[in-house]
């Protein structure tokens, strides 16, 4: 009897080894971010005079220029952090709604079909690289390259298969026997749409949305090709950190801190529907 | 419902689309097949529709370009250990988790959080994770080899720096696939875990002959996709190594990138982005008819 | 004489606030067939579970082979349950199924595959031995169930209403099958339905439960002829048993029922038995094929409808305003609608009822 409990407390063991190993880069990240300079190479777990300098520089990056002569950072992280904000809430608005009646077709009428929807899976399965080159010529001659209306149009065209997949496996759970009372009532299809279905597939809407919100807000290559200064994104701010202004570590973390909060929040509110999400409604939990 | 599609419906699910997709994609596309056969580069000091034309010598080129070679192998040797560890950690923990026990889902929505932050986030964690004077050395291995522990520069040793990034796309992936095994796994009817309980079978002899053959087609999903998410690599390599030391963990996406932006090699990066493209699609296509032969 | 195989002594099991079996004790002997019956949510099946080893009650013992087993899981006990929706295991063949058991407890392969073979023609399952258990018909993978659970020798053979997914064409045919197998392999059975006539076709005995209580055991006959109380009179017997109303009297040497109406139950007999009963509140119950009709039949009523049922006619007499009874009568007996009629009831079997408790008082006749 006594031996049954050891494949327990080994069982135990190794999931308080695999907890350790999920949270510690994160709070080391964290307790960096309130270190000040001196503390950044020592090995304390905790800062000794904890600071809130490194996010005060985010907010002022001329004071960059103590540590190094060039930065490349030239604004405060409060311009990338909207723009992020306006590109990804626009993005995922036009995504979901162009996805509610791309899936509402194909669920209820074929159209369009299944060729079309595999289609846009390739969108997203196919690496992003790839069509990057084209995308920022034509983008160029557009005149939406470093311009947030760009990258709002390549963001939605990019998620809405997730929009698409997602919102049609809601859409596809609801009795189709609601909308063939509400013709035989006599009310147009398009009435049907608006006030039978939608009502009823608005958790898939949130969902999917909060998504692809997800999604858009954590981009980081095409934000890199199709901006410059003007359309600078939160991704790319946290990266020039890293890349372009060097071993600052504190103030690294602290930016890196900052643009995790809203996914966390955004993935928490949706965990439940974490892995439907990357397995475009494939999986559902 | 009706078979045909009402004028007003089909016309809302399918113009937006088109005309998005159309729009922002498909025409770009066109223009990238159009590029790969030109020669031209942002520094001709010409606009891209006058470029001259150059047959198929860009993709000459790639098949000699011993840089993209590597690019590729590097990147496919990087899936095919990324994820099979991924999916045995998550394997191991989703069989650990099997019992009741409390505080289950809240440690389950602990485990699952490195998913939802930015992969620029996740790049730059690790990157200061490896530092020199960072936790990595100066704590973890300064234990078990002391001083030495500091002159180990991750991001210097082409091996070492190919391992941090594993290391940073297992840390952030892993979940995933526990989620999805997990859910899976759960998922199977309670009645066929009881029938083989009252046989005999041991919670071993459980997981691996009637759990885990019962979720075969979900396994397949999760490895397929994920190894599609794999090959993608991007963000790790460009913030954590930027590709070095040298080049030597440069993946397939940084070397387009850095064909697109630093060496403004436009059609060339078309052209090797085309066959990238088509190898992942030829693949793909095999990987189907190899699994649709197993069934 | 018999060797007590199954002994479960005041089984609690709750479920948040329902009880589901509510002090439950009763002994299984070797070799019978044992039925639980009940209707839906009389804690049959929870109690079968505890039995099983897949709940742990919360108070009470079992104790299989006079060994306690309380709190053994259910693969020490060496018990085996065919449930309900059969639980094949449906990715593996039916060979691997039914050497499931086996596999685990490290017999040779050689053996293994002698006694799989041996079960598998008991059962007429040769055939499909490697047909994927999730694609062979219904009747089929019950039959894969019953195979996996003998093939592993079990002590005790438990079985949740199998015959209740079967068509009912078939099951005629099956329950004849499962008591031939039953009686053929000797083989303890504790038997779940919720199904009176199939406890009573196949059981040794029964154990009729209602709301997490046990309510009566015993053979089918007792049961049939001394039901303990209102519940398992009405419960068990197809048509069920008359029930009139009323208060109880002793006339003289007549025994009469006063609901609305007068009701001469027996005349002409020794009233001494029944003097205690004299005033009481009672229901008197009869079945339909102890009663007939006859010119000295003392319950007097009119015909409000007949109908065929199989080699016999039921007639529905009005006896009163409140009460209706039905009679067995011969297929072509001359009886219509409207036809006054008296109905001469067994004295044998007439039961007593108390009313309030609805417990038997006294069986008329004893």
């Amino acid at each position: 009897m006594k031996l049954s409990i050891l494949p327990k407390i080994i069982i135990a063991c190794l999931i308080v080894v695999f907890i350790l190993w999920t949270l510690t880069p994160v709070l080391w990240m964290i307790s960096l971010s309130f270190k000040p300079y001196g503390e950044w190479r020592t090995p304390h777990l905790l800062p000794q005079k904890p600071t809130l300098d490194n996010y005060r520089m985010l907010f002022t990056p001329q004071a960059l220029q103590i540590f190094i002569a060039y930065t490349a950072i030239i604004e405060p992280v409060t311009g990338p952090l909207t723009r992020s904000l306006i590109v990804s809430i626009i993005a995922t608005l036009i995504a979901i709604i162009i996805g509610f009646f791309t899936a509402y077709g194909a669920s209820r009428y074929n159209t369009p079909g299944p060729f079309t929807l595999f289609f846009t899976l390739l969108t997203r399965m196919l690496p992003p690289a790839t069509f990057l080159t084209p995308i920022m010529v034509y983008f160029t001659t557009l005149g939406l390259f470093d311009n947030i209306a760009g990258l709002i149009l390549l963001y939605s065209a990019t998620t809405i298969t997730y929009a698409i997949w997602i919102m049609k496996g809601f859409i596809d759970a609801i009795p189709v026997e609601w909308e063939e009372a509400a013709l035989m009532e006599g009310a147009k299809p398009i009435e049907v749409l608006f006030k039978v279905v939608l009502p009823i597939a608005r958790p898939g809407l949130v969902v999917s949305g909060l998504f692809i919100f997800l999604m858009a807000w954590t981009e980081l290559l095409f934000a890199l090709v199709l901006t410059n200064v003007h359309a600078v994104t939160l991704p790319v701010q946290i990266s020039k950190y890293v890349t372009a202004v060097g071993a600052l570590w504190g103030t690294q973390a602290a930016i890196a801190l900052l643009g995790s909060i809203i996914p966390v929040i955004i993935g928490y509110m949706i965990q439940k529907h974490l892995v439907t999400g990357f397995t475009f409604g494939l999986v559902r939990a | 419902m009706p078979e045909k599609s009402p004028r007003s419906v089909k016309i809302l699910a399918t113009l937006p689309l088109n005309i998005l997709l159309n729009g922002v994609l498909i025409v770009p596309f066109a223009i990238m097949i159009y590029l790969a056969f030109a020669k031209w580069s942002p520094l001709m000091g010409i606009n891209w529709w006058e470029a001259p034309f150059a047959a198929i010598s860009n993709f000459q080129r790639a098949f000699s370009d011993s840089r993209f070679v590597s690019a590729l192998s590097r990147t496919a040797l990087f899936v095919s250990i990324v994820v099979p560890l991924e999916f045995m950690l998550g394997l191991a923990i989703a069989y650990m988790l099997q019992g009741e026990f409390k505080g289950k889902k809240y440690l389950i929505a602990l485990l699952i959080y490195p998913l939802m932050l930015p992969p620029v986030v996740v790049a730059t964690v690790f990157y200061l994770f490896f530092q020199p004077y960072g936790p990595v050395n100066n704590i973890f291995l300064y234990y078990i080899m002391g001083e030495r522990a500091l002159n180990i520069y991750w991001f210097l040793d082409p091996s070492l720096a190919l391992v941090t990034i594993i290391i940073a796309d297992v840390w952030q992936w892993t979940p995933f696939m526990f989620l999805i095994l997990y859910s899976g796994l759960s998922a199977v009817p309670k009645r066929l875990v009881e029938a083989a309980e009252i046989l005999g079978a041991s919670k071993w002899r459980i997981f691996w002959t009637i759990r885990l053959p019962l979720i075969k087609p979900l396994i397949l999903i999760a490895l397929v996709l994920r190894s599609l998410e794999a090959l993608k690599v991007f963000d790790y390599v460009y913030v954590m190594t930027g590709g070095g030391p040298g080049i030597a963990t440069e993946s397939i996406s940084l070397y387009i990138y850095r064909l697109a932006i630093l060496y403004q090699d436009i059609s060339y990066a078309a052209a090797v982005s085309i066959i990238v493209l088509l190898a992942i699609m030829i693949i793909s296509r095999v990987a189907i008819y190899f699994f649709i032969e197993k069934r | 004489m018999s060797r007590v195989v199954l002994r479960v002594e005041n089984i609690v099991k709750t479920f948040g606030k329902t009880i589901a079996v509510n002090d439950v004790s009763f002994e299984v002997y070797e070799g019978e067939l044992f039925t639980l019956l009940g209707p839906s949510g009389c804690g049959k099946t929870t109690t079968l579970r505890v039995i099983a080893g897949l709940e742990h009650p919360d108070r009470g013992r079992v104790y299989i082979d006079n060994v306690d087993v309380t709190d053994l899981p259910p693969r020490d006990r060496n018990v085996c349950l065919v449930f309900q929706e059969y639980a094949v295991f449906p990715h593996m063949s039916v060979y691997d199924n039914i050497a499931f058991g086996l596999k685990a407890r490290k017999i040779s392969k050689l053996d293994i595959d002698k006694k799989v073979r041996e079960v598998a023609e008991l059962l007429d399952l040769q055939k499909l031995l490697w047909q994927k258990a999730g694609k062979i018909g219904l009747s089929e993978q019950q039959r894969t169930a019953i195979a996996r659970c003998i093939v592993v020798e079990p002590k005790l053979l438990l079985l949740d209403e199998p015959l209740t997914l079967v068509d009912a064409k078939i099951r005629e045919r099956m329950r004849r099958e499962l008591r031939k197998m039953q009686r053929d392999l000797g083989v303890t059975m504790v038997f779940v339905t919720h199904d009176q006539l199939e406890a009573l076709m196949l059981s040794d005995r029964i154990a009729v439960m209602r709301e997490g209580k046990l309510i009566q055991v015993g053979t089918p006959q007792e049961i049939y002829d001394n039901p303990i109380n209102l519940f398992v009179a009405s419960f068990i017997g197809s048509p069920t048993m008359n029930f009139l109303e009323g208060v109880l009297r002793v006339v003289e040497d007549k025994l009469i029922l006063e609901s609305d109406m007068k009701i001469d139950l027996m005349r002409g007999i020794d009233t001494r038995p029944y003097n205690q009963l004299d005033g009481k509140k009672v229901i008197i119950g009869f079945r339909p094929e102890d009663a007939f009709i006859s010119p000295e039949g003392l319950i007097k009523g009119v015909v409000q409808h007949t109908e065929i049922a199989g080699d016999r006619k039921i007639i529905h007499v009005r006896v009163s305003d409140k009460c209706s009874v039905r009679v067995f009568v011969d297929l072509y007996a001359l009886i219509g609608i409207g036809d006054v009629t008296s109905i001469q009831v067994n004295p044998l079997r007439l039961h007593i009822f108390d009313k309030e408790t609805g417990l038997k008082l006294l069986r008329a006749g004893v």
